[in-house]
C-alpha cells in the first residue's frame, strides 16, 4: 500500500544542510540589507567631507577610531560580497554557470574572493 | 500587468547593478590615477564634471536598486498586510529623504 501523502510538508531550514549556492544567496541578501542600513552613515560622511575643511578633518578623526574602522571594514566586506554575488547572478542571467556543478564552483569562488577582499581591506585600513 | 511589473523590477535591478559596477571601477581607477590630497583636493576630485555627473547618477540608481531589493526582502518575510505597508512606507520615505539629502550635498559642493 502506498503511504498516504500528508501534505503540506514544513521544512525546517535550520536542520537542512544548505548547499554553498543557498548560503551565498542568503549572504547576498543579508549584505544587501547591511548596505541599505549603512547608507545614511555613508551619506553623512560624504556630506561632512565635502561641506567644509573642518568637516573633512572631522571625517579623518572619525575614521581613525577603532570601532568605526571595524564597522567600515565590515561594511566594505559586505559591499565586496554583494558585488561579487551580484556579478555571479548577472553571469547566470546570460547563461554562464547555470549548471549545478558550475554554479557551486562559482559560489565557492565568490565566497573565497569575498573573504580575501575583507582581509585585504582590513590590511589596508589597519596598517 | 503584474508580470510586466515584476519583469521591470528585475530589469531595473540588473541595469542599475551594471552601472554601479562600472562606476566602482571608474572611481577606484580615478583614485589611483590622481589620489586627491586634503579637503580642496577631495572636493575638486568629487566636483569635476564627469565625476559629479557619474556620482549623481550612481546615487539615483543606488536608491532605486535599494528600493527594489528591500521591497523583495519585505515581500518575502513580512506577510501581514498592515505591517508590510508600514515597513515599505518607512523604507520608501527613508530612501526619498536620502535622495534629497544627497542632491543637496552634491549641489552645495559643486
Amino acid at each position: 500500500m502506498l503511504k498516504k501523502n500528508k501534505r503540506p510538508v514544513f521544512l525546517e531550514l535550520t536542520r537542512i544542510r544548505q548547499p554553498i549556492t543557498a548560503l551565498i544567496s542568503i549572504a547576498h541578501r543579508i549584505a544587501g540589507i547591511v548596505l541599505f542600513l549603512a547608507l545614511p552613515f555613508a551619506i553623512y560622511l560624504l556630506d561632512l567631507s565635502l561641506g567644509s575643511e573642518q568637516g573633512y578633518d572631522r571625517v579623518q578623526i572619525l575614521l581613525s577610531h577603532g570601532p568605526v574602522k571595524l564597522a567600515v571594514i565590515l561594511i566594505l566586506g559586505a559591499l565586496a560580497h554583494h558585488v561579487f554575488a551580484g556579478l555571479r547572478v548577472l553571469l547566470i542571467d546570460i547563461g554562464i554557470g547555470v549548471e549545478r556543478e558550475e554554479a557551486r564552483r562559482t559560489a565557492w569562488v565568490i565566497a573565497i574572493g569575498s573573504v580575501a577582499t575583507l582581509v585585504m581591506m582590513a590590511g589596508i585600513l589597519l596598517w | 500587468m503584474a508580470r510586466a511589473h515584476g519583469l521591470r523590477a528585475w530589469l531595473i535591478q540588473r541595469l542599475s547593478a551594471v552601472y554601479m559596477v562600472v562606476y566602482l571601477i571608474f572611481f577606484l581607477l580615478s583614485l589611483i590615477a590622481q589620489t586627491p590630497q586634503g579637503f580642496s583636493g577631495w572636493r575638486g576630485f568629487m566636483t569635476a564634471p564627469l565625476m559629479s555627473t557619474a556620482t549623481f547618477l550612481l546615487f539615483l540608481l543606488l536608491l532605486t536598486h535599494a528600493w527594489v531589493g528591500m521591497r523583495d526582502v519585505v515581500m518575502d518575510y513580512v506577510h501581514s498586510f498592515k505591517l508590510r505597508f508600514t515597513v515599505l512606507t518607512l523604507i520608501a520615505g527613508g530612501l526619498i529623504a536620502m535622495g534629497a539629502w544627497l542632491l543637496q550635498v552634491l549641489v552645495r559642493a559643486g
